[in-house]
């Protein structure tokens, strides 16, 4: 709730009739209109309608992964993961340009400060070495988390630059860019901060169809997410997210 | 400040003190100086205001009560797997969900809005991939999982809406 007059020894006059109110008046005593015009615009849209491009987005992603991952339909191996990959590019790359006035405030570099970056990148490697140890100790797969095998990279020419360019450059930015930037936007409009945080995590998390992998998908979606409520920025998301998935790559092309 | 003028009128709708002179009450709206008429229709918009509420309210509810009820199912379903052959993983999958819609459960209390929707599209999510794993499970139970998505969609749109009339409700000071 914002504050009902800045200044009691100032003034102030009525929006509507132009009478004179009293400094602690929530109301025109003379025509009954609020002084305060809470900025209720968005709850009087319908809740799905902001939240369209949220759930579309959503359930094109959820419909292109299940056919890769359920279905023969893709080619095996390498070729499969490109196609799937390209289509998935394509969709966010859609969706970013339709929401780039919101996005792009988000990529300003000012006000990035080199101590949190830091912070995250130490944070996210940390992340990753101990969510290795842990996935491997309950046996999930890493193809759990990041979705795709590295196995999959093996038959091409450099299979670790390849990993590195499909499991860490590419969901770095384009899962940041939807569920820091675009959905996060979306949901912000109908929810506080904190919230929007909660919600943008679990489905940042349920989006990998992999069960399991929800017990720290959806804590990292969360810090991720909160870098992005208290920073307005994604540059920490970009960053936190490469080096986390990096980490994990590395480890396992290195067979640890 | 002592001095207290003495054409004084209390506001009947929130205590405050007003001038009499004043025809709405500063605080609340409430039209103080106006007609019996005036003030009829203020304590009616007060109470179509609390109706829809509660409407809203009672939308919450069944929309909860559906996230209790999926847990429950998946928790079943949980059970069924586990004693098949071959089926611990998908036990295990099961617990594991019904957990996490335990937790929206527990969330919506304190959060309709964002408990519900987050149920909604792990609901929808579980639907789909089960739908491209077996397509006969689109169909099974179908008027439960119709039941279950009318439940939710109102619940979301209510949850929105509830906290809408709170917040109008509490500037006219007719909410405790």
């Amino acid at each position: 709730m914002s504050e009902v007059n800045p200044e009691p020894s100032a003034t102030v006059v009525c929006n509507s009739c132009g009478m004179a109110l009293g400094p602690h008046d929530q109301f025109c005593g003379h025509c009954g209109k609020a002084v305060v015009y809470e900025t209720i615009s968005a709850a009087r849209q319908d809740v799905f309608e902001i939240l369209r491009p949220l759930l579309a987005y959503y359930c094109i992603t959820l419909v292109i992964l299940s056919v890769y991952k359920f279905t023969s339909l893709f080619p095996d191996g390498f070729e499969g993961m490109l196609l799937v990959s390209v289509i998935d590019m394509a969709v966010a790359l859609t969706f970013w340009v339709l929401n780039v006035r919101e996005v792009s405030p988000l990529f300003s570099f000012t006000g990035v400060r080199p101590s949190i970056l830091l912070f995250t990148i130490i944070g996210a490697m940390l992340g990753g070495v101990v969510i290795h140890v842990v996935a491997g100790l309950i046996q999930v797969s890493i193809s759990d988390d990041v979705f795709y095998n590295p196995y999959l990279f093996h038959d091409t020419a450099w299979p670790f630059a390849m990993a590195t360019l499909f499991i860490c450059v590419q969901p770095a930015l384009f899962e940041e860019v939807a569920f820091r930037g675009f959905m996060f936007n979306n949901l912000q409009k109908l929810a506080p901060g904190m919230t929007t945080v909660y919600i943008s995590s679990f489905i940042f998390g349920i989006i990998h169809l992999a069960i399991v992998s929800l017990l720290w998908l959806v804590p990292i979606g969360a810090a991720f997410a909160f870098l992005r409520l208290r920073y307005k920025t994604l540059w920490y998301g970009v960053a936190g997210h490469f080096v986390y998935n990096f980490t994990i790559t590395v480890l396992e092309f290195a067979g640890i | 400040m002592d001095t207290t003028p003495p054409d004084v009128i209390k506001c009947e709708n929130c205590q405050a003190e007003n001038n009499s002179a004043t025809k709405f009450c500063p605080q609340c709206s409430f039209p103080v100086g106006g007609t019996e008429e005036e003030k009829r229709n203020f304590r009616l918009l007060v109470s179509s205001k609390k109706r829809l509420l509660s409407d809203a309210q009672d939308k919450i509810k069944s929309a909860k009560t559906a996230v209790w009820l999926i847990a429950g199912l998946t928790f079943v379903m949980g059970v069924v797997a586990g004693f098949a052959q071959e089926g611990f993983t998908l036990m295990i999958i099961n617990f594991f969900l019904a957990v996490v819609y335990l937790i929206m459960a527990a969330w919506a209390n304190n959060n309709p809005f964002g408990a519900i929707l987050t149920a909604f599209i792990i609901y929808i999510t579980i639907n789909v991939l089960n739908a491209f794993v077996d397509p006969a499970t689109l169909a099974s139970g179908i008027i439960v999982k119709i039941f279950i998505i009318g439940a939710f969609v109102k619940g979301i749109r209510s949850a929105q809406e509830a906290q809408g009339y709170m917040k109008e409700l509490e500037q006219i000071k007719a909410i405790n």
